[in-house]
């Protein structure tokens, strides 16, 4: 009984481990760390725990829980409210569709599948707030936070794939 | 094969339930992005608030972060030890001939606006606080400070770094206020050239050098290298804060070289001119109906 019990609260603290990290990814890029030059580089963690659980847990984290925490990113970082939640969203809808390509596929795929995905994300993400503000927003800082993404991709994947392995080894 | 069918039915609708749900949350970000559009006071409220229940978790996980970011630093100040040094002795000799100036233009000043019988300039007093999260976002430069109302922090203030003109308190809340940097995209300071006395707005656009606006136009550029400071027209800021120096950029536009090293922030100082009060003129709608909701 008790046993039993046990057993499905220790599912659910399972299943709720992609929310988690992704929370705690969210955290760890809004805390400032005062190291020259680290400020306007910071990679974009959210988006990679996002592409990383649709690629590998695309149940786990449910489409309500990303929209919850684009907004909430919006909010942290004072970026005009919805554009979090939707950049994520696209991204979701987009790694799904395209899941078959990734899920189960060697690792170097799956980061060329970052790649490009995080690279569609800056393009669009760039477009919309240099649309929503009127001016054409300098694409170097773009392009060079793009770039720390990509590299900084395997670093979190590895932390997300650490915690997938111990607690989440069964099931799909 | 009986007891199968209305799981096989419920699969397709469960299906659809999804992606409907997905289709009302994306439905759901664009209403966000009208809402934050047409009405900035509830998103603002929601922003503030939630900035004020997090403030003391930042507070508590940047203080190791900060400390890391101190040892990094330290370990890179011993090895210039030794040229540090010697600059600073340089800086040292020269400085002292500048106060011995600074100290007879003062005595002077004083004597001078007392014969004029000027009006005195409002009394400056400061808030000091410590960064504790930084947007990180990719198109907005602010930072979280862990000042609020209840330490002095206001609307407003200027936020200033040793070297200069940081950014502008934007949002209060109990604990914590947020300051918009000068090199956002909305900010919009004024300011003068110090030497020719020619008004201008600094006006950021997410590079690291913001643009100089609205020069007077007989004017060709202004030289490089000229110095920049707070105007004090609109009330906003004391006038005088050195803000940076000129630079011209490779498009030709003049921007400013800021003094303030928007990578060592850690802690700034919000300077309370006592002018608080008077400032609901210079900033646009949204905050004005917040004030009157507030009186």
């Amino acid at each position: 009984m008790t046993s039993g019990l046990l057993n499905r609260l220790d599912g659910w603290a399972r299943d709720l481990l992609p929310t988690l990290t992704t929370v705690l990814l969210l955290v760890l890029s809004t805390v400032r760390v005062p190291v020259a030059g680290l400020r306007s580089v910071a990679p974009a963690m959210v988006l990679i725990a996002v592409y990383h659980w649709t690629v590998h847990r695309p149940l786990l984290l449910p489409p309500s829980v990303i929209f919850l925490v684009g907004f909430v990113q919006d909010l942290l970082t004072a970026s005009p409210v919805g554009t979090g939640s939707l950049t994520l969203l696209a991204v979701y809808l987009g790694v799904l569709s395209q899941r078959r390509f990734l899920a189960g596929k060697p690792f170097a795929m799956v980061w060329l599948g970052f790649a490009l995905v995080a690279a569609a994300t800056f393009l669009a993400v760039w477009a919309g707030i240099s649309a929503l503000s009127g001016i054409l927003v300098d694409p170097w800082e773009m392009a060079f936070r793009y770039a720390v993404t990509v590299a900084c991709y395997p670093l979190f994947a590895a932390f997300l794939l650490v915690i997938q392995r111990a607690f989440m080894a069964q099931g799909a | 094969m009986r007891a199968q069918s209305p799981l096989r039915l419920t699969m397709p609708i469960r299906a659809w339930m999804q992606r409907f749900a997905l289709l009302l949350l994306i439905l759901a970000s664009f209403a966000l992005i009208v809402l934050g559009k047409a009405d900035t006071v509830v998103v603002e409220r929601l922003r503030v608030q939630l900035a004020d229940a997090l403030a003391p978790f930042f507070d508590l996980v940047s203080r190791p972060a900060s400390g890391f970011g101190r040892v990094s630093e330290e370990v890179r100040e011993i090895s210039a030890l030794r040229a540090d040094n010697e600059r600073l002795r340089e800086a040292n000799t020269r400085l002292l001939r500048w106060q011995e100036v600074a100290r007879r233009l003062e005595a002077e000043n004083q004597q001078l606006r007392g014969l004029m019988n000027v009006t005195p300039e409002p009394t400056v007093s400061y808030v000091s606080a410590r960064i504790i999260a930084d947007s990180g976002g990719a198109f907005v430069r602010s930072v979280l400070v862990n000042a609020g109302a209840r330490s002095g922090a206001a609307r407003g203030q200027a936020a200033v770094m040793d070297h200069g003109l940081v950014g502008r308190v934007v949002e209060v809340g109990e604990r914590a206020a947020r300051v918009l940097l000068l090199t956002d995209l909305n900010s919009r300071v004024p300011v003068m050239l110090e030497n020719s006395r020619e008004r201008a707005v600094l006006a950021g656009d997410n590079g690291p050098q913001p643009r100089l606006l609205y020069l007077p136009s007989r004017r060709e550029a202004p030289a490089a290298g000229e110095r920049v400071v707070t105007s004090g027209h609109g009330g906003v800021f004391p006038p005088g804060i050195p803000v940076g120096s000129t630079a011209v950029a490779e498009d030709g536009s003049t921007r400013v070289a800021l003094y303030a090293d928007f990578d060592r922030l850690e802690f700034l100082r919000l300077v309370d001119t006592g002018l608080g009060h008077t400032l609901t003129e210079p900033i646009p709608g949204p905050q004005r109906a917040r004030q009157r909701e507030r009186s």
